[in-house]
């Protein structure tokens, strides 16, 4: 295998530190990928990319870099990919997803922050990543406190543009969120050198929307109510791994799994035995390489058929308008199709629990998990009304909330086990 | 010749056995301390099992509690939160109720309706308001846990403020250190449990008849306390600390009912 | 826990490039291989292999040498699988 020591070094990574999470990723991906029976070929990609999950993608992105590209690396699903792409930059995913960076962010940040905003932060100040190491410059957005802060902290360390998101979803809210667009394109000009002009971001909004079409077709197979084509463990790692890839080729290999999915449905080829329950996932993302809540469900006797999260249908829900000849009006399709992201930043946000209970009915859901993250005030407050919601429209829910470590997992087990029990 | 079924409740501090008739009557219930490694405590439930005449290689057996992988000889594992449900079911003879178990080192809330689980509710990893808490206490206070429950009835007028276990032992060493009298601090340690129990049952919608199961359901002022805080009569019966393992054998004769 | 009694194969790559050749081959002579990240007993480096069970190693061996494509070697290893002992990464 070529040897990534040496690029990571380059890259001015703590590669001895960073072993560590090199040590941990063949005993989590065999417990939980290769313990999965009957998995669509098409994953065969995910797993190639995830085996070498910190050399294919950095190295590709090292050598685009050399021809003069520019790497950003956002936080959120509302940077719009859109405007860098249209300047020939690239967009890679920040967000940290395991315990492994968590006490690097914890130098600095309280420890009651959220282990999303705590391992981003540690995965940046540890120099134990390599796509934060690369990024030529990191955009974040004001969806909560916790970033809000922490970018203050990175800030000092790398170059950080913030786009500041509106809280509310008024028609000035919407125009407001086209003018920051606006402005992160000419920020995003001054970074590359390049111009943006309506052709290329033409270019660019089909481009990302046919990822987001491909990304919906995978998900589309796994409505079908009579068969599971794929497990939601598989799913997430296709959507975790979107993040990261060139949009182009996610798009690709999603439309390729997408069709064997279409075919497993029209052979009834499933992953799991008929009459198993069907969970659809809420709350907050599950960042790469959280894999914990959906392995415990799918080794409890359940299987998750939708994940309305970042991570999942808030990804890749909602087209941009194409065809627009200019800018303005361009800007203007942008914002409206962010500004439909029904994120728990939002107030009053009564479309989150509309999409939730219009999934539960596309997806057949037996039942919901509605999962926060730990310190996750939005979303955790908000559980409240999507619960009610859920429990008055007679679909069961659990409430959970969990962080990166492994310590809950028994109790986890015990909890999703009961649900699962209860659904019959 | 009648039928028996085995169910088996290893939890984090006592392992509960019951052996149950086709009548639903209980043959056979002991209690065993957990222990270090749940997996001699289960071999141990053999032999006695065995010796009882209830062979479990012969018997259906179901396991349930935080120990329930370590039992080699059951059938299948169930949930305590499913188990506690059928088990309360059958000993409070009620098909909608409201069951609360203060475990070891959880503690349950689970709603029952038509026969059915239809909600339940358990504390974050941390032991406050569990089993675990009022141990820890009453250890600091040199008390045997039922004794110090007896004790806080003749208590009042002092609070514990911390919920964590960690933090709320040094304030309960604080107390003694003041020369706070053992029968306040120990209605402090109670009253503190009854309150995080009964504010995280207000969370979910209660109906039927509040049992408590578990261990200290046999402590008459814990489940006093815990009637005034949810303003409601909380029962309980005397095989209560074996409802989980009533349940399970319940799921055991259902595994023989359905082939 | 007893280390398995069950004997896994991974097949060793100096690139990633002969290692989806490989697999890609294998495929598409009906047997059986899955990509996994390299086991850190066998290598301290991240890098991709392929996992092959004992009943399909016969075959992927063959198809090693009818491919030619180059491999830098193939690790016998006890199976260490275990879908509940949450560990994650």
């Amino acid at each position: 295998m070529a040897d990534r020591r040496e690029m990571w070094k380059a890259l001015g990574m703590d590669v001895d530190t960073h072993d560590g999470l090199c040590a941990a990723l063949p005993v989590a991906f065999g417990d939980v990928y290769l313990s999965q029976k009957n998995r669509p070929e098409g994953m065969a990609f995910w797993d190639f990319v995830v085996s070498d999950i910190h050399g294919i993608r950095p190295a590709e992105l090292l050598e685009a870099q050399k021809e003069g590209r520019k790497v950003f690396g956002t936080f959120c699903v509302f940077v719009p990919d859109e405007v860098v792409v249209a300047a020939n930059g690239i967009v890679t995913g920040l967000c940290g997803g395991s315990q492994f960076w968590v006490p690097d962010g914890e130098k600095v940040l309280p420890k009651s922050t959220c282990p999303l905003v705590k391992a981003s932060v540690g995965a940046r100040l540890g120099r134990t990543c390599p796509f934060f190491r690369i990024a030529d410059m990191y955009v974040g957005e004001t969806t909560c406190d916790g970033k809000k802060k922490a970018y203050e902290i990175l800030g000092e360390d790398v170059p950080m543009y913030i786009m500041d998101l509106p809280q509310m979803k008024r028609e000035c809210d919407i125009l407001k969120w086209k003018d920051e667009i606006a402005a992160f394109a000419k920020k995003v000009e001054e970074f590359t050198g390049n111009t943006i002009t309506p052709e290329k971001l033409d270019e660019a909004i089909r481009l990302i929307n046919n990822k987001r079409k491909a990304l919906a077709r995978v998900f589309e197979a796994r409505k079908n109510p009579d068969n599971i084509p794929i497990s939601g463990t598989d799913a997430l790692l296709v959507t975790q791994i979107a993040f990261f890839d060139d949009p182009a080729r996610c798009a690709e290999m999603c439309n390729k799994l997408a069709d064997e999915l279409e075919e497993r449905n029209r052979q009834g080829v499933s992953v799991f035995e008929k009459g198993t329950k069907r969970i659809m996932i809420t709350g907050t993302p599950m960042a790469i390489p959280n894999w914990k809540l959906h392995h415990i469900v799918e080794t409890s006797g359940a299987a998750v058929v939708c994940e309305e999260m970042c991570t999942g249908t808030r990804y890749f829900e909602n087209l941009v308008e194409e065809g627009l000849p200019t800018l303005d009006e361009q800007f203007m399709a942008l914002s409206k199709r962010y500004m439909k992201n029904n994120c728990a930043c939002f107030t009053p946000n009564p479309g989150r629990v509309e999409d939730i209970l219009r999934l539960a009915k596309e997806y057949h859901v037996d039942g919901v998990i509605d999962v926060n993250l730990k310190f996750c005030c939005l979303y955790d407050t908000e559980g409240y009304s999507v619960e009610r919601a859920l429990r008055e429209a007679g679909i069961p829910v659990l409430g959970i909330e969990t962080d990166y470590d492994d310590g809950d997992s028994e109790q986890l087990r015990t909890r999703i086990g009961a649900f699962v029990e209860m659904l019959g | 010749m009648t039928t028996y079924y085995i169910g088996i409740d290893i939890g984090s501090t006592c392992a509960k056995t019951v052996v149950l008739a086709e009548t639903e009557e209980i043959a056979l219930s002991f209690v065993l301390p957990t222990g270090w490694s749940s997996v001699d405590t289960a071999e141990e439930i053999r032999r006695r099992l065995c010796e009882a005449g209830y062979d479990p290689a012969e018997l259906a057996c179901v396991s349930t509690g935080y120990g329930r992988v370590s039992v080699p000889f059951a059938r299948k594992t169930v949930t305590e939160i499913t188990c506690h449900a059928r088990g309360a079911m059958l000993l409070h003879h009620s098909r909608d109720l409201t069951v609360i178990d203060i475990g070891g080192q959880d503690t349950k809330i689970i709603r029952v309706e038509d026969g059915l689980v239809k909600d339940f509710m358990m504390n974050d990893k941390c032991s406050a308001g569990t089993g675990r808490f009022l141990e820890v206490m009453a250890n600091t206070l040199g008390l045997r846990p039922d004794d110090m429950c007896d004790l806080a009835r003749q208590g009042g007028g002092v609070s514990i403020s911390s919920m964590c276990t960690v933090f709320a032992e040094s304030e309960v060493i604080s107390l003694i250190g003041k020369g706070e009298k053992k029968e306040n601090i120990a209605f402090a340690v109670v009253d503190s449990i009854v309150k995080k129990v009964a504010s995280q049952a207000n969370r979910l919608e209660k109906g039927g008849p509040v049992c408590l199961t578990g261990g200290l359901c046999e402590s008459d002022y814990i489940r006093q306390a815990l009637g005034e805080q949810l303003h409601t009569q909380v029962q309980a019966v005397a095989e209560g600390r074996y409802a989980g393992a009533v349940g399970a054998a319940l799921c055991a004769r259902d595994l023989m009912k359905k082939g | 826990m007893e280390p398995s009694a069950i004997i896994d194969y991974y097949i060793l790559f100096h690139n990633h490039t002969e290692g989806m050749a490989l697999y890609q081959y294998i495929r598409s002579h009906g047997a059986q291989a899955r990509i996994c990240p390299v086991p850190r007993s066998v290598s301290a480096c991240c890098g991709m292999s392929l996992l092959v069970l004992e009943e399909d190693i016969q075959a992927v061996r063959q198809c090693v040498e009818e491919s030619g494509i180059s491999i830098a070697g193939i690790a016998e290893l006890a199976r260490d699988i275990n879908p509940h002992r949450d560990r994650y990464c």
